[in-house]
């Protein structure tokens, strides 16, 4: 759009300046909140005397094979989530429907939805624990899962962000979620009897 | 609305998280909250995660305390004892499957081996204690016990008619009792327990002795 007689002059590089740092803040914001939002998590999980709600009752409420049936339709919609972004990030050639970026936000959100209610239980019962390798990993990619789904939206929320956030964001969530579901709903399935 | 679309789905999983969260907290019907948990490990980081760091062979956090529960699907019943940094534990599922173990509980962690490969690794606090035990032969699954007081926790009885019996028996709090009777290595469901009553078993016709077992106790024959 700009021509040779169009040089920028000092306001308009100052305002590009300015637009520049104003993304950078946004960014930063958004990362803050991500970290935040996983730190509270895992504190929570520390500080909250897990209370095995149920274990005096039948074992485990809710059952392990629920929570994994819900954890695997969570881990298939995130696989949806994964190739309607490389979709509409051009890796299937000549293949970009108008409905992709529709069926990724919903893909997306159903996901997270539907993970709610196993993390609550998790959190709730078991908190933060440590007595094994697979556990602890399922503890704290647990937190840092939810902190980089909150930076994922609060990125998407600012218009100008750089080109290498959403892809890495978007990578390190559908990462997260498919290490849960490696370290509970696969161990579940690999040793029930 | 669909300019804030991002935030409101932010917004959509949070409140929802807090609902089942406040749901969750109110329909538990012991509703212990608090307790002090000790010996905090490192809090979840934000980015790359960290190992935690451990206590080194620490204080135990807790001097004495039993605990009996189960695995997650009803496998087994777990019962523990401690003592000053000591412990035992029996394992068993009330019909063939039994293991004694003995270990040490430093700061949080519990650690017990059996023969045959059976084993504990677990974290223990004043209130509970969640792990996975692993029966002779291998098989493990993740448990979590209560912390109990008598007559919940770990009995141990003795009968000799000919052969000697060695029976195991977990008291849950709920007054659950499970035992297997170990006769010269043939293991079966063991005789009924009441632990307000333990003088009264019989086995074959011969009276047992029954004690309950503090962290202190040698179950492992050397």
């Amino acid at each position: 759009m700009t021509s040779p007689f169009d040089v920028p002059g000092p306001d308009t590089r100052t305002s590009r300046a300015a637009e520049r740092r104003a993304a950078n803040n946004g960014l930063i914001v958004a990362f803050v909140v991500g970290a935040l939002v996983a730190v509270t998590l895992g504190v929570y999980g520390q500080l909250h005397a897990p209370t095995g709600y149920g274990v005096s009752l039948a074992g485990f409420p809710g059952g392990r094979a629920a929570k994994s049936a819900l954890a695997t339709g969570t881990l298939i919609l995130a696989v949806v989530q994964i190739l309607s972004a490389m979709v509409m990030y051009g890796r299937f050639p000549g293949w970009n429907p108008p409905w992709i970026g529709t069926l990724h936000r919903w893909s997306g959100r159903g996901a997270m939805l539907l993970s709610a209610p196993i993390a609550v239980h998790c959190l709730y019962a078991f908190g933060l624990q440590s007595y094994d390798t697979r556990v602890l990993i399922h503890s704290l990619v647990g937190c840092f899962l939810y902190g980089a789904f909150a930076t994922k939206m609060l990125v998407l929320q600012r218009p100008k962000s750089p080109g290498w956030a959403l892809p890495l964001l978007g990578g390190a969530v559908f990462t997260a979620l498919v290490t849960m579901w490696l370290t509970s709903s696969l161990h579940f399935y690999a040793t029930a009897a | 609305m669909k300019r804030y679309a991002p935030l409101l789905t932010l917004l959509a999983v949070a409140v929802l998280g807090v609902a089942l969260l406040t749901i969750t907290s109110v329909s538990n019907p012991a509703n212990r909250n608090a307790a002090d948990s000790a010996a905090p490990n490192a809090p979840a980081p934000s980015a790359a995660p960290a190992a935690p760091e451990r206590a080194p062979a620490a204080a135990p956090a807790v001097a004495e305390r039993a605990y009996a529960g189960r695995s997650a699907g009803n496998e087994v019943t777990v019962a523990i004892a401690v003592k000053d940094g000591r412990a035992v534990a029996y394992v068993c599922d009330g019909k063939k499957i039994e293991a004694w173990l003995e270990g040490t509980l430093q700061g949080e962690r519990l650690t017990l081996q059996g023969r045959d490969g059976a084993s504990i690794e677990a974290t223990a606090s004043e209130a509970q204690s969640f792990g996975i035990v692993t029966a002779a032969g291998g098989r493990s699954w993740p448990f979590a016990a209560k912390g109990v007081s008598s007559p919940a926790g770990l009995y141990e009885g003795r009968a000799t008619r000919g052969v000697t019996a060695r029976i195991g028996w977990v008291v849950e709090d709920d007054g659950r009792v499970t035992g297997v009777v170990n006769r010269n290595g043939v293991t079966d469901t063991a005789p009924a327990l009441d632990p307000d009553n333990p003088g009264a078993v019989t086995i074959d016709g011969v009276p047992v002795a029954v004690t309950a077992l503090d962290g202190d106790a040698q179950v492992v024959a050397r």
